[in-house]
């Protein structure tokens, strides 16, 4: 015994079951997952490897993400065809392979760095052992320097990375605003990283042993001048040479493989053209503008054409291209137009921006044009990035000027630097002023914009210090606790430095080295970075990871209490992109990609949403009602391989719909984000918020409609210290008991109609916290239920006996 | 041996501790997910893993709910991971309850990461060398961290007797 632990080592666990009841069952199936998720032996592309990189981050499609992306408009840009202006080229997220050496940096595709490592690995498993080196196109990247791509290869001098980037095409190259690693947790949740292909089935079940002495290459050497040779590909496990032939040619086909060959042989027949037809169609793929590679790849299903395109965009020329072929083409783009993450605030056009005159001392009464210093407000690793071109408004007594900048998804925070553009008036400005339009605005920021709006007058110039980002707290009344006893609240997460005093982020928070806060920072009372010894520091950036005590007035979090913790970012309950059945259906349609898929679910009644398998072999379709009728449907219709589950939670449209009431209020209920969760786990409405109390989770529940209300996930950053509890669910969520007291829920019980826990609730009970009120009782867990109990006076037992 | 074999055999041999590992940061349901990323990258770095293999998976596992699991590592807050640690632990015939709950009660008395320090070594059997890799820090500063976790443990048992068996 280790006396040195005072005999710790005798609890060590022998059996997580005791913590996750369902181990010993998904102990089996993580086992049988992991290793399905792929064995070499197909044939593979020059993509692959890009692809194969790609896969780490590939695991995590949001299903939030690919709802949004149904109501995206692909937009044209193919590589030859330059935008005329950099600032009208749509800003696109790409998962891609960067390579260079000393200052140069490229984005490359169709590369093969490893080519000599043997096919049978799994393209995930193979290292970039060999120099690395672009053996495709590659385009000039800007914006970037090796120091931002801090986890980059070098091998031989030669550079070498897997990124995430976003930025835009311009007539020189790819302007990246930003680059992640694909390891960032951020770049999980960009909806960028193209549909792995599935690993082709055998076409039969019992091979025939080939007995000859060739390779697979030789069999098509042998075959492909032969009528009705359709394609030949080897499957992973078996491994299995299988070679398709049309229907009536079968036989011919067998013997000349089974002679050339020499190992195990299925020979059969599958959909589709020719081989010739498909090779002929790939031939002239290769020739529209925009396509990065092809590849033919028949499969069980089907005998198909696989085409790596820039972008989305190159689909309708593709399509003209290859006429009949075009019903058997599969088409991957690279990059996807960015879609802004909802949540924060929104601006019509760009992000947020504010400005200051160059030089004033330049402006005159009579002056057309100004120079004017533009900064970006929110988080792009200190960069201000690209100016959208501004927005001029004359009025009688102002000149308003709008400068809003490129949209990004975010970045590290340290303060950003200013870029500056010239603005054209129509007109000199006389005597008017020169006003800021984003001090003018809903959301400005009071510490930006404190000493108002105009930046120059006739009479003098107004040109006020532009400090750090910063943001003032919610002080809407809905925001203030509603206990009058001495409420304790906690949080935990990130302080920021602003001014030299720490502040709590609580909007998203960048985990990029140094980390930085996007928006919503809460001021702290009582507390200085002396308090804070853990903090740490890079450049001007400040930060620690904190847990807090207090007590929070609405406005200020008053600490009596820091401590460090582990880091943190904003909680959120996680989805569990698993294949939702056992045997994906393969559908006899036509089209097997997502958004084929989805605009097909879309028109089911109660469609849910879809996800992703992690191992991109599936899709995964989920219905309210009527699963085996939906998959009726879609296996008519579609022509990949999918799986339809029926789950319980609201609809798409039913989430569409609270997202947009929640839009229009987020400001008011001091909401950080909302949206909607769909997974094997279930669905659920998730809603961020600064400080929820029952009146602002009951807002948000009127708000959102029955149907989100009931499966409605509340997170909040600064959260009311409440007693450790466990809820008993057995019978549905209807009552508790605290202190000899009986409360029963808000609102009537609810169940999962069968009088067990609604979905996703624990069974027989809940842990959480309790927090009393008055006369009611708030149950709070980890996963984000927030349930409000109300006193029954009097009661002195249940209202229903659960058994 | 095949690597559908070889994977198969670590499988079996640890997964219950990577498992244990990840229910000390994560709620069950984002433990077994973590435990699937974690082997994922096992079965697809096979020839990585070395022998012993098990900090090598925790360093892994560390990373991944560091990485992809923070947010629910974070929602799982300090007395859902305190239950957690005290569901998780063993119920030897031949330590007395009373001492089993001291004992959890000490390890509530540190901080996270004083927790964590002494479980590595106490539950998963990691040497402080391997225990300040999984942590990502220096072996002298894990030293220091034990030592604390140390002195607050004992100082927690002092003020608790050790209770007898009932």
């Amino acid at each position: 015994m280790n006396d040195d632990l005072f005999g710790l080592e005798t609890l060590a666990p022998s059996d997580p079951s005791a913590a996750a009841p369902g181990w010993r069952e998904s102990r089996r199936r993580i086992h049988d997952e992991v290793l399905s998720d792929g064995i070499g032996g197909r044939r593979y592309a020059p993509w692959q490897v890009v692809l194969g990189v790609a896969a780490s981050i590939l695991l995590v499609v949001a299903a939030t993400g690919i709802i949004q992306q149904l109501g995206r408009t692909p937009i044209a840009i193919p590589a030859e065809t330059p935008s005329p202006t950099t600032a009208s080229a749509p800003l696109l997220d790409g998962a891609v392979v960067l390579t260079g050496s000393g200052d140069v940096m490229e984005l490359c595709w169709g590369i093969v760095p490893t080519e000599e490592n043997p096919p049978s690995l799994p393209p995930t498993a193979r290292p970039p052992a060999m120099t690395p080196s672009c053996r495709g196109e590659r385009v000039a990247v800007t914006g970037l320097t090796w120091e931002d791509i801090a986890w980059a290869n070098t091998v031989d001098g030669v550079r070498w990375a897997a990124a995430a980037v976003t930025g835009t095409f311009s007539g020189t190259g790819f302007a990246a605003t930003r680059a992640l690693a694909p390891s960032d947790p951020e770049a999980a949740s960009l909806p960028t990283f193209p549909q792995l292909p599935a690993y082709p089935d055998s076409l039969c079940t019992d091979p025939e042993s080939g007995k000859g002495s060739g390779d697979a290459n030789d069999v098509l050497v042998a075959n492909q001048s032969l009528t009705g040779f359709l394609g030949w590909w080897m499957s992973p496990e078996p491994h299995v040479l299988n070679v398709a032939f049309a229907a009536d040619q079968v036989e011919a086909g067998r013997k000349v493989a089974l002679a050339t060959f020499d190992g195990p042989v299925c020979v059969g027949t599958i959909p589709g053209p020719s081989y010739q037809a498909i090779e002929a169609a790939r031939v002239a793929a290769e020739k529209v503008p925009g396509v990065q590679a092809t590849e033919l790849r028949p499969t069980a299903s089907g005998n198909h054409l696989e085409v790596l395109v820039l972008h989305d965009g190159s689909k309708p020329s593709l399509a003209a291209a290859l006429g009949d072929a075009w019903e058997f083409t599969l088409v991957t783009p690279i990059f996807t137009p960015v879609t802004v993450t909802r949540g924060t605030t929104a601006s019509p056009r760009g992000d947020d921006a504010t400005w200051v005159l160059a030089d004033p001392s330049e402006v005159s009464r009579e002056s057309t044009t100004v120079r004017v210093a533009v900064m970006r407000l929110g988080c792009n690793g200190g960069r201000t990035g690209e100016v959208l071109p501004p927005e001029v408004s004359v009025a009688d007594d102002q000149i308003t000027i709008r400068t809003d900048v490129v949209k990004v998804p975010g970045g590290s925070c340290p303060g950003n630097d200013s870029t500056e553009v010239v603005v054209h008036l129509p007109e000199p400005i006389g005597d008017r002023q020169l006003v800021d339009a984003y001090c003018l605005s809903e959301w400005a920021l009071e510490s930006i914009c404190q000493r108002g709006a105009v930046r120059w007058s006739p009479s003098g110039t107004e040109r006020p210090d532009i400090p750090t980002v910063t943001s003032a707290p919610p002080t809407d009344p809905t925001q203030l606790p509603t206990k009058t006893q001495a409420a304790r609240h906690e949080a935990s997460g990130t302080l920021f430095d602003r001014a030299g005093s720490p502040w709590l982020c609580v909007g998203l928070i960048f985990t990029s080295n140094p980390p930085g806060c996007a928006r919503e920072l809460i001021p702290l009372a009582g507390i200085s970075w002396d308090d804070i010894p853990w903090a740490e520091r890079s450049g001007q950036v400040i930060w620690a990871d904190a847990w807090l005590q207090g007590t929070f007035d609405g406005t200020t979090l008053a600490v009596d209490s820091v401590t460090e913790t582990a880091p943190t970012s904003p909680p959120s309950a996680s989805p569990r992109f698993g294949q939702a059945c056992e045997s994906p259906i393969q559908g006899t349609g036509t089209g097997t990609d997502h958004e084929t898929l989805a605009n097909l679910a879309n028109k089911l009644p109660g469609y849910m949403g879809l996800w992703f398998s992690p191992d991109q072999q599936s899709l995964n379709v989920a219905v309210q009602r009527d699963a085996e009728a939906a998959a009726t449907t879609l296996t008519a219709q579609f022509g990949g391989r999918f799986c339809v589950v029926q789950l319980a939670g609201p609809s798409a449209a039913d989430v569409e719909a609270a997202s947009a009431r929640l839009e229009t209020s987020a400001k008011n209920l001091g909401l950080l984000t909302w949206g909607g969760s769909i997974s094997r786990s279930g669905a659920w409405m998730e809603v961020g918020m600064v400080y929820p109390t029952p009146d602002s989770v009951a807002k948000v529940r009127d708000l959102i409609g029955p149907a989100a209300a009931s499966s409605l996930r509340v997170v909040g950053a600064i959260r009311t210290i409440g007693l450790p509890f466990e809820l008993y669910t057995h019978c549905g969520i209807r009552e508790l008991t605290h202190d000899g007291k009986w409360y029963a829920r808000e609102g009537g019980p609810v169940d999962d109609g069968q009088g067990n826990p609604p979905p996703g609730w624990d069974n027989p009970a809940g842990t959480g916290q309790l927090v009393l009120d008055g006369d009611r009782a708030i149950f709070t867990d980890g996963v984000g239920h927030y349930e409000v109990f109300l006193l029954r006076p009097g009661a002195t037992s249940p209202l229903e006996v659960c058994d | 041996m095949q690597p559908r074999t070889r994977f198969t055999a670590l499988y079996e041999a640890t997964v219950d501790r990577v498992m244990a590992y990840c229910l000390r940061h994560l709620a069950a349901d984002h433990a077994e997910d973590a435990v699937h990323d974690t082997f994922l990258v096992a079965w697809r770095r096979l020839d990585s893993v070395p022998e012993p293999p098990l900090p090598w998976l925790l360093t892994t596992a560390h990373n991944i709910i560091r990485n992809r699991y923070r947010s629910q590592a974070r929602a799982l807050d300090l007395t859902a991971r305190l239950a957690q640690v005290s569901r998780l632990a063993a119920e030897p015939a031949d330590v007395a309850v009373g001492h089993r709950g001291d004992l959890l009660a000490a390890l509530g008395a540190l901080t996270d990461d004083e927790r964590e320090a002494v479980l590595l070594i106490g539950w998963d059997g990691l040497s402080g060398s391997e225990a300040a890799a999984v942590l990502g820090i220096s072996h002298a500063a894990f030293r220091v961290r034990l030592h604390r976790a140390r002195r607050t443990m004992a100082d927690a048992l002092t003020d608790h007797p050790l209770r007898s068996a009932p």
